[in-house]
């Protein structure tokens, strides 16, 4: 449907308050399954993975996530940024989020990056990292975004409509791949 | 009516429609906190916390009991921040719960507490609890109330 899409990176990191029950790499790994089912030319690199000791914030109280505002202690959690480049984007494994989210996506100018609790769905890192990304929810249980949650999504890998596609793309948050692949898909 | 189930199972569910819901809501909300999965259930006491219903403050009371799970405690200690009256023995449950994660929630609803009685409650967090930061996050809020 899109063609041999020129890939597109996005460098991810990941720093860990608390071990989330999914394995890091398999949540990705199902990210980058939604990416390349759609064949959206977007490569997921995870960059660095790193430990954090911050129990006070490992129940994250959040504003509301819808609003894409951020709490102050949204604003503690994503200074840390410790061996991130400017538009790199970073997820944040917490407990949970007060009050309680599977993941929320809003972030501080400047710093972009997503919240995901330790007992977050399989699609929910997807489906974060595409509100990062610039996408916004929908209304149909076969596709990422859906308002009623990823745990409801039918027939996955969860779809990603073409608009969704030239919006992510167009995100500042993604850059040419150092090694110039093409998504071959 | 909306669907209560597809408001809770979103990943960032829209708790502003609990306004929406009242008394015949409960009994469903229960049945999931007892035997949802943690997540879900903790979505659902918090949820109910915003119910406009006289039964919301027994739900919250019996979330936090001490056999309940974390993500239901901490949920329930959030949601007294939206709870009118009849708060006091809840907060005081909440406040001496063993998790920081809990203590840190009912904390943070201190804020919204009647002042003759969050000014009290957080002298004596202050004054009593062990960790640094959650005397600090007392400190804080009670210096917002003023």
């Amino acid at each position: 449907m899109n063609g041999n899409l020129p890939l597109k990176c996005l460098r991810l990191h990941a720093k860990v308050l608390f071990e989330p029950d999914m394995e890091i790499e398999d949540a990705i790994a199902k990210a980058q399954k939604v990416f390349d089912s759609a064949r959206a030319g977007i490569r997921i690199d995870l960059v660095t993975t790193e430990e954090i000791r911050l129990p006070h914030l490992e129940c994250l109280e959040t504003a509301p996530c819808e609003d894409n505002i951020v709490g102050p202690e949204q604003e503690d959690l994503f200074n840390n940024r410790e061996d991130v480049m400017p538009g790199d984007v970073v997820a944040y494994f917490v407990y949970m989020t007060v009050p309680p989210n599977d993941g929320c996506a809003g972030f501080p100018e400047g710093k972009p990056g997503f919240v995901i609790v330790h007992n977050a769905d399989q699609w929910t890192l997807a489906h974060e990292l595409g509100h990062v990304l610039g996408l916004e929810h929908v209304f149909d249980r076969f596709f990422l975004m859906v308002e009623g949650g990823t745990a409801q999504i039918k027939d996955p890998p969860p779809d990603l409509s073409a608009e969704e596609i030239e919006c992510m793309r167009d995100s500042e948050f993604l850059v040419d791949c150092e090694d110039g692949e093409e998504d071959g898909q | 009516m909306r669907d209560l189930e597809s408001i809770l199972r979103a990943n960032e569910p829209r708790y502003y429609l609990a306004v929406e819901f009242q008394d015949e809501i409960i009994p469903r909300l229960r049945e999931i906190i007892e035997v949802g999965e943690a997540l879900f259930a903790s979505k659902a006491v918090y949820f109910a916390s915003l119910v406009r219903s006289s039964e919301v403050v027994n739900v919250i009371g019996s979330c936090l009991r001490p056999g309940k799970s974390k993500e239901i405690r901490v949920a329930a200690a959030a949601g007294l921040r939206n709870l009118k009256d009849g708060t006091t023995a809840l907060f005081e449950t909440a406040l001496s719960d063993e998790d920081l994660c809990v203590r840190k929630a009912a904390i943070y609803s201190l804020r919204t507490a009647p002042k003759s009685f969050a000014v009290p409650m957080l002298l004596k967090i202050i004054q009593e609890e062990d960790l640094p930061f959650l005397k600090e996050l007392a400190a804080k809020i009670l210096k917002e109330i003023g």
